[in-house]
């Protein structure tokens, strides 16, 4: 130790590298501690788990009252392929549905922007349709028509496009007055204006929407399914709720959150793409 | 000849049974690469002149003639400079100022952002490619406008001189030797405004623009100005004109001289009225 203070006061060159290495252990600690910050919500949720199936294996509660961790996995094993299935049943559904009430929601605000009567005459029927219960809608769906999966894509279409709607024309009208004023002194046309001004200033609120039907519409799918359906995560809800297979029912739910986050994780992307301005500072 | 001739002119804005009359027969013109300045108390109506003139408000009285025709039969076009500097947030700094060349359909947005592109990847693509003449001109003019290197940003990201230059800028492009500017550096520092008048009499002096230009800063007004019209308050009426003598180019000299101090003290007596 004495030693290496000697070399250390008498050569200074080794102290400038000693002095270095120091540096980079300090980055390599600060790294890894950056990287432990990052992973703390992966932790808690691990030890979360851990410590459910500690409980359950401790208190020997019954797998019919809540299944263990572990159980969940392997009913992803077991009955993984069967799961699929059914999960691509609702995630068509969701997504045609979802793309539908998009279409539909984008052609109803443009028409609503231009026309202030259409959107007068459109608007009262759009809020009567979302205050109908979802488990009011599904059954008469179904009823009318059937049970295939024609019915929970207009249910989802039905959830689906409203927050939409609802967004895009508050978008479509949130444009800058003065902005216009400028477009028209440099004799642009109302087309030109539109396009140029209003689409732009429309695209934040419209994703806010888009956000809000995504998690909409996977609700709405499985619910209808719920109702009554041949396929689709829903029906497998229930049956393994007739069965009392807890761990297919938490494995079904396990699908529908990861779905979802999946459909928002999507949007977020599309909207990080084509919206590159930074609206809290414009 | 003159350029903008205004006669007679009156403004009323009508809420219901409410009427607020802003402008007053007003009266004032401006000649080929004069520069005129219009100064009054705020919210006396500077600007409603200038949407007037732009042809964004046309619920007026009087007439107005610019480049001798009346814009009620056939708008002008005029570089118009709103108080506000009116960007698009969600454009880049480059592609806010080619707007009125877009309008006007000269340049596409597409081939513009293309040619960022290569220009970002190689930066003698200039030399290599042809760029098409009316974006080469925008160019050209990035540089006098000292924007050099800063047309990739996002408009929030410049300082306030700097954004002040790109509206300029995107105001300049417009085809037209008008230029209406409403109080431009009223947002400025001292310093930076002291620098931005210089430079903008720089500017004005090498492209020979008419300037028509509203601020409410009497010693920018002096050291500018060919010609002063002085507004009242609202009913905004001219309440005196006043024509500066100093000699072209303007030097910062003027503003310690027996005689600026003179328009100086008239200018305060007519907007102040009392001296």
């Amino acid at each position: 130790m004495r030693k290496l203070e000697n070399i250390e006061t008498t050569n200074f060159k080794r102290e400038s590298k000693h002095n270095k290495e120091n540096k980079q252990r300090v980055n390599v600690l600060s790294k890894i501690h950056h990287a432990v910050y990052r992973m703390i919500p992966l932790l808690v949720f691990v030890f979360l788990i851990l410590l459910w199936e500690f409980i359950v294996v401790v208190l020997e509660i019954k797998d019919y009252i809540a299944p263990r961790p572990t159980q969940i996995i392997s009913e992803f094993k077991n009955s993984g392929s069967l799961l699929l299935e059914h999960t691509l049943i609702t995630v068509y559904e969701t997504l045609l549905g979802l793309c539908i009430a998009i279409i539909f929601a984008i052609v109803l605000s443009l028409i609503c922007s231009k026309y202030k009567l259409a959107k007068r005459v459109l608007y009262p029927l759009a809020v009567v349709s979302q205050n109908v219960p979802l488990m009011a809608i599904a059954p008469l769906f179904i009823m009318w028509f059937g049970f295939g999966i024609l019915s929970k894509i207009l249910v989802v279409v039905l959830v689906g496009f409203f927050p939409v709607l609802l967004n895009t024309v508050k978008g479509l009208e949130s444009y800058d007055l003065e902005l216009v004023d400028m477009m028209r002194y440099m004799q642009a046309s109302d087309l030109q204006i539109f396009m140029k001004v209003k689409i732009p200033a429309a695209l934040p609120s419209f994703f806010s929407g888009l956000k809000i039907a995504s998690a909409y519409s996977i609700m709405g799918a499985v619910v209808s399914e719920w109702v009554g359906a041949k396929n689709g995560l829903g029906i497998f809800l229930t049956r393994s709720m007739k069965y009392y297979n807890m761990p297919g029912m938490f494995a079904d739910i396990i699908v529908i959150v990861v779905l979802s986050l999946m459909i928002f994780r999507v949007i977020e992307f599309v909207e990080s793409k084509v919206i590159r301005w930074n609206i809290n500072r414009s | 000849m003159s350029k903008v001739n205004v006669n007679n002119l009156n403004r009323t804005f009508k809420n219901g049974i409410k009427s607020l009359e802003v402008l007053k027969n007003i009266q004032f013109y401006l000649r080929e690469n004069e520069f005129v300045s219009i100064i009054g108390p705020s919210g006396c109506g500077k600007s409603t002149i200038f949407r007037i003139l732009s042809g964004i408000d046309k619920d007026y009285s009087g007439e107005v003639l610019i480049n001798n025709t009346d814009i009620t039969k056939h708008p002008q076009k005029v570089a118009y400079l709103q108080q506000r500097d009116m960007f698009m947030p969600w454009r880049t700094v480059i592609e806010n100022i080619i707007l009125p060349l877009e309008i006007t359909g000269e340049v596409s947005i597409r081939e513009l952002r293309i040619i960022r592109k290569h220009i970002k990847a190689n930066k003698n693509y200039f030399e290599a490619k042809s760029v098409s003449e009316p974006l080469n001109s925008v160019f050209r003019l990035i540089n006098d406008f000292g924007l050099n290197g800063f047309e990739d940003y996002m408009p929030y990201e410049l300082s306030g001189g700097m954004r002040q230059r790109a509206a300029l800028l995107r105001s300049f492009i417009i085809n037209s030797d008008i230029m209406l500017l409403d109080e431009p550096f009223a947002a400025l520092d001292a310093i930076t405004k002291t620098k931005m008048q210089d430079w903008l009499l720089k500017i004005w002096n090498t492209h020979k623009k008419s300037v028509l230009f509203i601020t409410h800063d009497i010693d920018e007004a002096i050291y500018m100005s060919d010609r002063i019209y002085v507004l009242s308050e609202r009913p905004a009426t001219i309440k005196d004109v006043i024509n500066i003598s100093f000699r072209r180019p303007r030097n910062r000299d003027m503003l310690m001289t027996q005689e600026f101090n003179e328009y100086k003290g008239r200018l305060f007596e007519v907007l102040l009225g009392r001296c």
